[in-house]
């Protein structure tokens, strides 16, 4: 392309084009298709230096690959979506059975971006079951040309993030450590309760103890140790309900038990079969890589979760089985033959009486982190800090904001809407649901903080419960947080808290329609560090100063 | 709906939205804006879309429906491309998306390399959002000499990338 091109082209770009030079751009586009495909080279790379520089300032050091899978293996794109979903549910269950499955997906298809592929390159999930009945593993195992993974770039925005750490929830593939040819079936499983450890060699001992909390036991009595071994058919239990446990297979496949937590019959991972054991009662979080020689099956007393290349969770309670699919599609089916397919952030109950449907999950924790900030204009940037939730803060050293006096010590504020300069998060949230809103910052200022610690936050779709009286005026939908200076590091604040109590009762904000949802952050009196807001429908008071945000899956 | 299906098809398409909806306003800020009043339509669409088809394609429909909502907003704006070649920037950019793709990857290494005086100035355009005017007047030059300086990074930035995906493409084979 000549000059002139390629000049039109950066000043449309820059948006200081005239209309002369648009009308002169769009002849050269119409009659060259060479000069259309160098035009939309240009917008790709605009677009890629803009993120390149957003997420590169100050020296704040490129996130590791290994928080930025790819969308599609993710676990976790989900991440700001499954965090706060996650963190919810965690908080609402009494038992939690969480089982994380590889991804179906061939490793590295699943872990390779492909941005502007999607399509093309689109994995289609397929139920995995969730009956008594076993069948035969549905997915192949991965092919030896699949490419390996390749480095993330490291200006992808929030959503993609979330889906990236969601990957690294999910425990890599692994070569199979079970041999290939088939084996005979299984031997008969021992009574449960045998004690077999001192007698079962490393392919017969499918589970080794890597870790005990508190106190566990084998076969009812006998006191478990780490490191021990435990052989097929054995029972293993946590004692009591702050103990817990790490068991791992022999391919990395690991289960976190909790307290008061019961798994028996466990059974030989060579088997034909696949692995198997069963929670009899409490919660089980399992990390599980792809199970090349069959599902892992996980009975409950309601059903079998068979595990192929999902991500779920479920519940046992004495009355039921909630299935809460994080990743791809379940099956569930119930013991009288009724079955419902369950996707990515749907769930289902399975128990007597108990209409069988996929039902949305609710979203009733959300934390925006600095990671999954987007940023506009020239006022914030992202900020290594050691102090911050996540080690990285959205900084504002300076506004050009102004504050208008009004009369006496009152301010009054211009209207955000129109500025230029902010942060801006996108997110999932549900509709119709109260979420407190609470800030985690510091004021940066060594002297007159007072005047040095206010931020405002602008929710799109979002009604807010209270109304910023400096901002009050100009029609904003948008509420002003103040009294970090009553921090002298960072500190949670739920609204206008510069009197220390104001903010006891915090912000809310109830989005108008459920699904995909934007807050913008903007400078109000620098400089300030934001390091995170948490969104939460159960958070009703100020946490402490040192409370970091729920953590989101996978961190 | 299904988030995480939804957020899978939405971020492989966000780059492409992007660009199309600066090539549609001619305007970093305005794109961003209308960039979520896209995703927002995406989402609630997304129980409409059938997943036989390409996201991007149907994606770029509802952008291009957003532009058509934005334009008549703004009441007649000329200094903005007119959407029959829009629809060929958008057809052209669908074709590249993998090639694309390959090219982001490559240019990110390529902005590292940069002279360190190229790149303050690159910062202070994509960064900081600076018009041309005011980066002008930043390192003293006229807006002239900083349009041409900034086509020569990018030319640069080009030929760099070209010289990846060759050196990448050797290596292959």
């Amino acid at each position: 392309m000549n000059d002139e091109f390629d000049l039109l082209v950066e000043a449309y770009l820059a948006g200081s084009a005239g209309e002369a030079d648009a009308r002169r751009l769009e002849e050269l586009l119409r009659n060259d298709p060479a000069a259309v495909e160098t035009f939309v080279r240009a917008l790709d790379e605009d677009v890629a230096l803009r993120k390149h520089f957003s997420f590169d300032p100050e020296g704040a050091e490129p996130r590791p690959a290994a928080r930025r899978p790819s969308p599609l293996s993710s676990a976790r794109p989900i991440p700001s979506l499954w965090g706060p979903l996650i963190a919810g549910a965690t908080l609402f269950m009494a038992l939690l059975l969480w089982v994380a499955v590889s991804d179906p997906k061939p490793q590295g298809q699943a872990r390779r971006p492909e941005r502007g592929r999607d399509d093309q390159e689109q994995v289609r999930q397929r139920p995995t079951e969730i009956e008594p009945e076993r069948r035969a593993p549905v997915e192949a195992p991965p092919s030896p040309k699949e490419k390996p993974d390749v480095p993330r770039e490291d200006e992808r925005r929030r959503i993609e993030r979330e889906l990236q750490e969601a990957a690294k929830a999910a425990p890599k593939a692994e070569p199979s450590r079970e041999p290939a040819p088939p084996r005979p079936p299984p031997p008969p499983r021992e009574p449960a309760g045998t004690v077999a450890a001192e007698t079962t060699r490393t392919d017969v001992a499918p589970i080794g103890v890597d870790r005990i909390e508190g106190q566990a036991v084998v076969a009812g009595k006998t006191p478990a140790t780490a490191g021990m071994r435990l052989g097929p058919g054995q029972d293993f239990e946590t004692v009591g309900a702050r103990s817990s446990a790490t068991l791992s297979f022999a391919d990395g496949t690991l289960i976190d038990l909790a307290g008061d937590s019961l798994i028996r019959e466990i059974a030989d991972p060579a088997a034909a079969r696949g692995k198997r054991l069963t929670l009899a009662r409490g919660t089980l979080l399992a990390r599980v890589v792809r199970q090349n020689a069959g599902p892992m099956t996980i009975v409950t007393p309601h059903g079998d979760a068979r595990v192929l290349g999902t991500t779920f969770r479920i519940v046992v309670d004495s009355a039921s089985t909630r299935l809460e699919v994080v990743e791809g599609k379940v099956q569930l089916k119930r013991r009288d033959g009724k079955s419902v397919d369950v996707s990515a952030g749907h769930g289902a109950v399975a128990g007597a009486g108990i209409e069988l449907v996929s039902r949305p999950l609710p979203i009733e924790e959300i934390v925006l982190l600095p990671d999954q900030a987007r940023v506009s204009g020239n006022e914030w940037k992202l900020v290594k800090d050691p102090a911050a939730a996540s080690g990285v803060a959205m900084e504002a050293a300076e506004t050009a904001y102004k504050l208008k006096k009004s009369g006496g010590d009152t301010l009054t504020y211009d209207s955000v809407r129109n500025r230029t300069a902010y942060v801006f998060f996108t997110f999932m949230a549900d509709a119709n649901r109260d979420y407190h809103v609470w800030i985690r910052g510091r004021s940066m200022a060594t002297t007159d903080r007072k005047f040095h610690d206010e931020v405002a936050i602008e929710p799109l779709n979002g009604q807010l419960s209270q109304k910023c009286r400096q901002l009050g005026g100009t029609g904003d939908n948008a509420y002003c947080y103040t009294g970090w200076c009553l921090y002298p590091a960072y500190g949670w604040l739920g609204g206008y808290g510069e009197d220390g109590a104001s903010d006891a009762v915090p912000l809310s904000i109830r989005f108008s329609r459920p699904g995909l949802q934007t807050l913008k952050l903007y400078a109000i009196e620098t400089p300030m560090r934001i390091d995170a807001i948490w969104l939460s429908s159960t958070q009703g008071a100020r946490p402490a100063a040192e409370q970091r945000p729920p953590l989101r899956e996978g961190k | 709906m299904d988030h995480r299906r939804f957020l899978q098809h939405f971020v492989g398409s966000e780059r492409l939205l992007t660009g199309y909806l600066l090539a549609a306003t001619g305007n970093p800020h305005e794109a961003e804006d209308l960039l979520q009043e896209v995703s927002v339509a995406l989402w609630e669409g997304f129980d409409r879309f059938d997943e036989k088809r390409s996201f991007s394609a149907w994606a770029l429909g509802i952008a291009r429906h957003k532009v058509i909502d934005w334009r008549g907003r703004r009441g007649r704006r000329e200094a903005v491309l007119d959407l029959d070649i829009l629809d060929v920037v958008g057809r052209t950019a669908l074709g590249e998306s993998e090639l694309l793709a390959e090219r982001r990857s490559a240019l990110h290494r390529c902005i590292d390399a940069l002279p360190e005086h190229l790149r303050e100035m690159v910062g202070l355009r994509y960064r900081d959002g600076l018009p041309l005017e005011d980066l002008a007047a930043r390192i003293r030059r006229n807006v002239g000499a900083i349009q041409m300086a900034l086509v020569r990074v990018r030319r640069s930035l080009r030929e760099c990338v070209d010289r990846r995906l060759t050196q990448a493409s050797e290596a292959g084979r």
